[in-house]
């Protein structure tokens, strides 16, 4: 039932007649090379993500080709791309990879939108220049290239379930110099109620605070040419660890201190630029009382970038990466030495043509090099009253194994190989009038991923063993229509994929079956209708049934679930003082459903934000 | 534009938004209502087969039991089909049965499950266990080893039958583990250390500690009223195996009179033939014999399709049955081979089979 009245609602838009006189787009994509500085080609998403006070994981959440597990309220998140897994998404912050080194991957309950200008992603392994994982795709979070004003902005968010944030920031520019501060304090004290499955009781969840801390410092300095930019995360969480819902109760917890930190220096050259950017990033976490593990990363990238006559584009360079990791389940292990060199060239075939070309060669000590060329067409065509643009891409990628994979005691396997990754990608986006809409469908063919295993002894190995086939569509359409003061906004994402076992492998039944936690189909549809100062919001979302083991057993499946949120929002000016106030109503039917399996999410629940800025 | 133009121009926002706000609270109603008559019994009843304890994946609540009857007809997640859909809970240790009773230790949820064995319907939670392992009984009372946890000393829990109550708790060693009874003696394998502990079933009081092999886990008690207790074996410094798991014999008195070095690390699983004078154990996916009196072993089953042996039991009939968890990526098989060690039958059963109970008719 409620899929059909999804798709009631979904077909509404097609039939209100578009008015002609007023065109206002708001473009949540943009398309072109170079938007992000760390990838190429493609089409790359930009979210602005300055007024969310909320976490990463909830900003992407309605994006295209990805999908998010949340194991628990306000508990680990991580991203999958199209099919993959977290450990298959390369995550860059300034260009410099910001995945666990241990665990390859990123948890984004863990970056906050307040500390974070924009995000970009990129689905597909096309993208990123450098750095490993991105068989899924790759998110970008940041870059320098923003030109700052003067202005300051606090926020303060309440909520059910003892939430609370409160933010500031503030922005600055003096003549050669730039900058922009962030604080932010975010808690919960997470017990929300939820009804036993199988019981008449409702439970109060138990043990699933949590509370964080983060401060961003940015600095630039220009002169001349020439460009030095500093920025720096600093982050730290307390965080109980949800319990399963038949033990509801606990004491575990998981104590976080990161510390992220960069240098840019960029010059502007004559027909080109040169970027020289190193990084450190520390991540510290201590799991109850036990030792603590600790990881450490040294990054050193340089892009140049050149236009060679009218034509040509080039966008080359390295990047060297140094990974550490000590805990008590490491042995005094050397670091991880990576280098990677890239080379990619635009070629502007006529007026309509462009193509990509990309080369990288990425080198690891003592485990071998990969070559992984790319190459990328894209078309676009003025319309009379909008663009068309497709495009259609081919590409290699890989991911290494992570420390963990490599050097975990018991287990860590140090003759792993890489995990490797051919795909193809074609797509089709038109903007005309107030509709766009974009098609992709891809296929992506990999192997050699990496499963742990149980080995003699109750020690577990992890082994290069599983194949896999992953073939999907997306689907965006876009709405939007504005007569005076009045606006509405619409945009439906419907993604279907297949991420299929090739092996057969831990048994007959899992070859051909859909790998765990990847729904066959998502469905999103988001509307904001604005009217003066004020707007509301509408935001519905379908997440399909998703299994969780290999051989697709219905026993263990996690059922289908249906969210509806709603949101108003009322802006007040006051002089030069803006203030804007939103309450949200999230799950607004109460709907009890989990994202990862026996892990409760919360029914009905309120949000109020209230952002001024100066 | 005039102001009614304006409004008629807007007049389809208004509709397309308040219609889909009408359309979709017009959905079906909540989820979050527990349906029991959904899922009244639609199984049957389990008067003789045999169960298979499906252990679930760490953290994720999905332990269960299937049922294999008479027929060989197997039937996956009874506890949850005959109870509303209601969890097990997270990883399901052991099932000790007791006339019409089944008691389901459910280790990371804390708590053991007393069911009515015959419709597998739900009669009462005992809460207050911390990581239950094992139960034996023994008169009006039942014992159940408890973990603790990982930092503090393992403890018996003394359990009233009648009333499901807790009376007592003896602290024994770390990792309190498996279970025997001889002599009105209770014995518990402290499976983080090296040692049984001995408890006076009169006085409640530990006797005595035994010094054993490594990680000792499973007993059994012979023919010769000897008992026998499989040592899993340790670790290194950098947690290779030390490949010293045993067999360790204590005669009558309690004195350890024979050991058995195996010279690899075994599971801590161990079943006996019916006549108790032959012990099975396994390491990864081959399955060992020891005939009591030898001074060596053999190789009873070698089975190279298997992913990882996880539970072992030897049914009435003399049939071995062998649990394989495929690594708890998959459903789980159960291998049953007869008397020679010859495959017989494959079954297909929940997440992590690590123990069987046979109920005859």
């Amino acid at each position: 039932m409620k899929v059909v009245v999804f798709w009631m609602v979904f077909l509404c838009p097609f039939f209100l007649r578009a008015q002609s006189d007023t065109v206002l787009m708001r473009p949540i994509e943009i398309m072109g090379f170079g938007m992000v500085p760390y990838a190429t080609g493609d089409v790359v998403r930009e979210i602005h993500t300055l007024d969310h006070i909320k976490t990463l994981d909830a900003s992407l959440f309605s994006q295209a080709g990805i999908y998010m597990k949340n194991y628990g309220h306000q508990q680990l998140a991580t991203i999958a791309f199209r099919g993959t897994s977290a450990a298959h998404t390369n995550v860059l912050w300034h260009g410099i990879p910001v995945n666990s080194p241990t665990l390859g991957s990123t948890d984004f309950s863990q970056w906050h939108a307040w500390l974070i200008d924009d995000v970009a992603i990129q689905p597909g392994n096309q993208g990123a220049l450098y750095g490993t994982g991105s068989i899924g795709g790759t998110v970008f979070i940041d870059h320098f290239n923003k030109i700052r004003t003067n202005g300051a902005a606090i926020g303060l968010g309440l909520g059910s379930f003892g939430y609370n944030f409160q933010g500031g920031r503030a922005e600055y520019k003096k003549d050669h110099l730039q900058g922009t501060t962030h604080i932010y304090r975010e808690a919960i004290n997470n017990d929300f109620s939820y009804p036993l499955k199988g019981t008449d009781l409702i439970q109060t969840q138990q043990n699933a605070a949590a509370l964080s801390y983060g401060f961003r410092q940015e600095l630039q300095h220009f002169w001349q040419n020439q460009r030095l930019s500093i920025d720096l995360l600093l982050f730290y969480q307390h965080r109980e660890s949800q319990p399963i819902i038949t033990r509801n109760y606990g004491q575990d917890f998981i104590k976080t201190h990161n510390i992220k930190s960069v240098v840019e220096h960029f010059i502007d050259l004559d027909k080109g630029s040169l970027s020289t950017t190193l990084g450190w990033v520390n991540d510290q976490m201590i799991y109850n009382q036990n030792p603590e593990i600790r990881s450490q990363q040294v990054t050193l990238t340089q892009r140049y970038e050149y236009e060679i006559g009218d034509r040509f584009h080039l966008n080359s360079g390295f990047l060297i990466n140094l990974l550490a990791a000590k805990g008590s389940n490491f042995e005094k292990i050397n670091p991880q030495k990576q280098l990677d060199f890239f080379a990619i060239l635009k070629y502007k075939i006529n007026t309509h043509w462009n193509s990509t070309l990309g080369l990288r060669e990425s080198f690891i000590v003592d485990a071998g090099s990969k070559l992984l060329p790319s190459l990328g067409v894209e078309g676009v065509w003025m319309l009379p009253k909008g663009t068309l643009v497709s495009y259609a891409k081919i590409a290699k990628g890989f991911r290494y194994p992570t420390l963990n994979d490599l050097f975990w005691l018991p287990g860590g396997n140090p003759s792993l190989k890489p995990e490797q990754s051919a795909s193809a990608d074609i797509g089709v986006k038109v903007r005309y009038r107030k509709f766009n809409t974009q098609v992709n469908v891809y296929q992506t063919w990999a192997k050699d991923w990496i499963l742990w295993l149980p080995q003699t002894g109750n020690i577990w190995r992890p082994e290069n063993i599983q194949n896999v086939g992953i073939s999907g569509i997306e689907y965006t359409l876009g709405y939007q229509y504005s007569l005076n003061e009045t606006e509405l906004e619409s945009q439906a994402v419907l993604n279907f994929q297949r991420s299929i076992n090739k092996s057969a492998y831990p048994n007959q039944a899992a070859l051909g079956s859909q790998l765990p936690y990847v729904p066959y189909f998502t469905a999103i549809w988001s509307n904001t209708f604005h009217i003066k100062k004020w707007s509301i919001g509408l935001d519905q979302s379908y997440t399909s049934r998703r299994y969780t083991t290999l051989d697709q057993s219905d026993t263990y499946a996690v059922d289908p679930y249906f969210l509806l949120d709603i949101a108003t929002d009322y802006q007040l000016n006051l002089g030069k003082v803006t203030t804007q106030i939103s309450f949200k109503i999230k799950n607004i039917f109460n709907n009890y459903y989990e994202n990862i399996q026996n892990r409760a999410m919360p029914g009905i629940n309120f949000q109020l934000q209230i952002i001024t800025k100066l | 534009m005039t102001q009614a133009k304006y409004l008629f121009n807007s007049l389809p926002l208004y509709i397309l938004f308040f219609a889909t706000l009408f359309f979709v609270s017009c959905t079906d109603d909540s989820e979050v209502v527990p349906n029991d008559n959904a899922t009244e019994n639609t199984i049957g009843s389990f008067s003789s087969g045999i169960f298979v304890v499906n252990e679930g994946n760490f953290g994720a609540a999905d332990g269960s039991i299937s049922f294999i009857d008479s027929e060989g007809i197997v039937q996956n997640d009874v506890f949850s089909e005959n109870n509303a859909l209601l969890p097990l809970g997270d990883v399901v240790q052991s099932m000790y049965l007791r006339d019409t009773l089944a008691f389901i230790l459910v280790n990371n949820s804390n708590k053991v499950e007393v069911v009515d064995v015959d419709e597998m319907k739900l009669l009462h939670t005992i809460s207050g266990v911390s990581l239950p392992r094992y139960m034996i009984t023994e008169g009006d009372y039942g014992y159940i080893s408890e973990w603790v946890s990982f930092t503090d000393p393992g403890r018996i829990s003394i359990l009233d039958l009648k009333t499901y109550e807790v009376l007592d708790t003896v602290a024994v060693g770390f990792g309190a583990e498996a279970l025997a009874i001889r002599d009105n003696k209770l014995y518990v394998s402290n499976n983080f250390g090296s040692t049984l502990s001995v408890m006076d079933l009169s006085t409640r009081e530990i006797i005595q500690t035994i010094t054993v092999g490594p990680s000792p886990a499973a007993m059994i008690i012979d023919q010769n009223d000897h008992l026998w207790v499989v040592c899993s074996g340790g670790y290194n410094e950098d947690y290779s195996t030390a490949n010293n798991g045993s067999l360790v014999q204590l005669d009558t008195n309690d004195e350890v009179v024979q050991e058995i070095a195996l010279g690899m690390n075994v599971s801590g699983k161990m079943v006996a033939n019916a006549d108790l004078s032959i012990l099975y154990f396994y390491s990864g996916t081959t399955v060992y014999s020891y005939s009591i009196g030898d001074e060596t072993y053999d190789t009873f089953i070698e089975n190279t399709s298997a992913i990882s042996f996880y539970g072992i039991g030897i049914a009435p009939d003399g049939d071995m049955y062998i649990g394989d968890s495929k690594g708890f990526l998959s459903l789980g098989s159960v291998y049953v081979y007869d008397e020679m060690g010859r495959e017989k039958d494959e079954f297909q059963v929940g997440r992590g089979p690590n123990g069987f109970v046979f109920k005859p008719e």
